[in-house]
């Protein structure tokens, strides 16, 4: 999966489950600015390792603390 | 449930022997002269003083071995005998519960993620009998400890920590404390660090205890506070590594949150069996009140509680050992659902106590009320009611089900445990619950299974993530975990499914209020278990375990 799908995914997932139809996502904030605290952050891994078909790490959200972030580090470090 | 059976689902096999062995070394609670009495507790109580003597007491049984995994020197082996011995301490008294068993949760972040150093060095403390607190919380932050100011500097070979932590359980008694604290500029989620603080290793000018707080229950426990000055760590007091503060903190509540409903369960034996002993023997219009059938419906109605209850405290403490990467939900359920439970049937049982529930002396001695007043801290600590509805909430949102697996290793009560691993606790269950998924696997008691997983199946499909939604999701929890300990557990107590449609009975009323029902030929064969395991003092459980009560309250 390249960088640029997991980026469109992760914004479209933040906006589903925080309720932000229609908003501006900037991929370089922070996940809190979307209200995203590090608890329902970590609820998120998840739904990706579903879509990824991949086991990820429960804390990677807190790692990796931007959609860009994200998104980089897994497209690095893909199969 | 046969009239002559009172036999345990399990023979109390090794796991429940030490909870027979402390009741029998702390003696009858009736006996006014015990150390650790119904009436000493009150006493304490009454004049708000920490309960120093039945803490001795625990003490000399060797009590805080069981707070040290036997690798390093204890003897806790696991949660299931563990929250048996718990429940015999809160019987008595939770004021010393609340003293005692905080060592537990003041290391538990040492078990999980400290280095051999630190398990060796504290496991030496504890077996010294000092107490561990854990400081976790501020007074202008509550369960927002991603706010917390309390701050740890990094400076040459350590840390200099400032800061105030409120309300915090033996601040003042204990010899050392887990104290979490912001380690990084930025106050996110990788922000922050536990440390052990050692009072002894510290400048007595670095630190000073705030005040007890006066509370409306427990009013003998050490709630107070610390406040840390330039207080200097070596940099062997950091726990795991930095950053890791609120995953050990998450993690240690998945332990903590299954350790607290036990206590509401040694609570409910003492209230439901005070309000019993005054039912036999209370005379109103001729006969005593318990030839009431209102009166007997509440009794069996608290007892079936308290079953469903305790299912779930001892399905959670086997889950650790052998489902731990779904903890996040299953402590979050066990958290909720028992505490709240229980102050219900407290409210209740005080109905039927009428005006000796709201005395403090009397009727043995006034514990009632106490534990009414005690019991009210258990929906509040270690992650309270909206923060474990709000775990479940997410769960809700993503829930997939779970896979199809055994679960006779989990509740199967003959089963041994394997070892606890930590480092298998997760954050997030990833939408599986595998107890619930097993419900529909079940092929007995048609008719009321049937029921449930209809009601299960239009849940599904109406629910949102709220919490009303939360707390249905609980209730479905909670069938399906009494279902599968009957299911494998077929001995004695177990033998005829009557509990357990009683159980269902109580739990679909709950989801269908106007759901009519006929009265159960079985709630007079229940109130005869109540009655007889009350008469041959054993606690009111599907794993009756000897207490070591031995005559007769009198008022």
């Amino acid at each position: 999966m390249n960088r640029q799908a997991i980026e469109e995914w992760l914004t479209a997932k933040i906006r589903e489950v925080q309720r932000l139809d229609g908003a501006e996502i900037d991929v370089r904030a922070p996940l809190e600015k979307y209200g995203l605290g590090s608890v329902q952050a970590v609820s998120l891994v998840g739904d990706l390792e579903e879509w990824l078909e991949r086991p990820l790490p429960s804390t990677l959200f807190w790692d990796y603390p931007s959609i860009e972030a994200i998104a980089n580090h897994l497209a690095e470090n893909t199969n | 449930m046969s009239a002559q059976v009172h036999t345990a689902v399990a023979q109390p096999e090794v796991r429940y022997e030490q909870a027979e062995a402390l009741e029998r070394f702390l003696g009858d609670p009736g006996d006014a002269e015990n150390v650790f009495s119904f009436k000493r507790a009150v006493e304490l109580d009454e004049r708000e003083e920490y309960p120093t003597e039945a803490c001795a007491l625990l003490d000399e049984w060797n009590f805080s071995d069981y707070y040290v995994p036997r690798e390093f020197g204890g003897r806790f082996e696991s949660f299931e005998e563990f929250l048996s011995l718990v429940r015999v301490i809160a019987r008595r008294d939770m004021t010393v519960a609340v003293a005692h068993v905080k060592t537990y949760l003041g290391a538990v972040s040492v078990w999980m993620g400290g280095s051999q150093e630190q398990k060796q060095h504290l496991a030496q403390r504890i077996k010294r009998n000092e107490q561990i607190a854990l400081a976790l919380t501020e007074r202008a932050h509550g369960a927002d400890i991603l706010s917390s100011e309390t701050d740890a500097a990094a400076i040459e070979g350590g840390y200099l920590l400032n800061g105030e932590k409120w309300l915090i359980n033996n601040a003042t008694r204990s010899t050392s404390l887990t104290v979490f604290a912001r380690t990084s500029a930025r106050a996110n989620a990788r922000g922050f660090s536990v440390f052990l603080v050692e009072k002894d290793q510290l400048d007595g000018a670095s630190y000073s205890h705030l005040p007890r707080v006066k509370t409306h229950g427990i009013r003998g426990a050490d709630i107070s506070g610390i406040r840390f000055h330039n207080a200097a760590l070596p940099a062997s007091a950091l726990i795991g590594g930095a950053g890791l503060g609120l995953e050990l903190v998450l993690k240690g509540f998945q332990i903590t949150r299954c350790i607290v409903p036990a206590l509401s369960l040694g609570a409910a034996d003492t209230a439901l069996r005070t309000t019993l002993s005054f039912a036999l023997r209370r005379k109103l219009y001729g006969a005593p009140i318990f030839t009431i059938p209102h009166t007997r419906q509440t009794l069996v109605d608290a007892f079936i509680d308290l079953l469903i209850c305790e299912c779930q405290v001892i399905a959670a403490a086997r889950a650790l050992h052998v489902l731990p990467e779904q903890m996040t939900l299953f402590s979050a359920i066990v958290k909720y659902y028992v505490p709240t439970t229980i102050e219900n049937v407290l409210r209740n049982l005080a109905m039927v106590l009428a005006a000796r529930y709201y005395l403090r002396e009397v009727h043995w001695f006034g514990i009632f009320q106490k534990m009414l007043r005690d019991n009210a801290i258990t929906p509040l600590f270690d992650g309270s009611t909206p923060v474990n509805l709000h775990t479940i909430a997410l769960h809700l949102r993503q829930q997939k089900g779970g896979e199809s697996v055994d679960l006779a290793p989990l509740f199967n009560l003959h089963r041994p445990l394997p070892s606890f691993a930590p480092e298998k606790l997760e954050l997030t269950n990833r939408g599986r619950n595998d107890v619930l998924a097993g419900l529909s696997e079940t092929t007995d008691l048609t008719n009321e299974i049937d029921e449930l997983l209809a009601e299960y199946e239009r849940f599904r499909g109406e629910s949102d993530d709220s919490f009303e939604a939360a707390k249905k999701y609980c209730v479905f929890h909670a069938a399906a975990v009494c279902v599968q300990m009957w299911k494998h557990n077929r001995g004695g107590f177990f033998a005829k499914p009557e509990w357990l449609v009683l159980v269902l009975d109580r739990l679909l009323t709950t989801l269908q209020p106007a759901r009519l029902l006929q009265p159960r030929p079985y709630v007079a064969n229940a109130a005869q278990q109540l009655v007889e395991l009350f008469e041959s003092n054993k606690s009111f459980s599907i794993v009756p375990i000897q207490l070591a009560q031995t005559k007769p309250i009198a008022e």
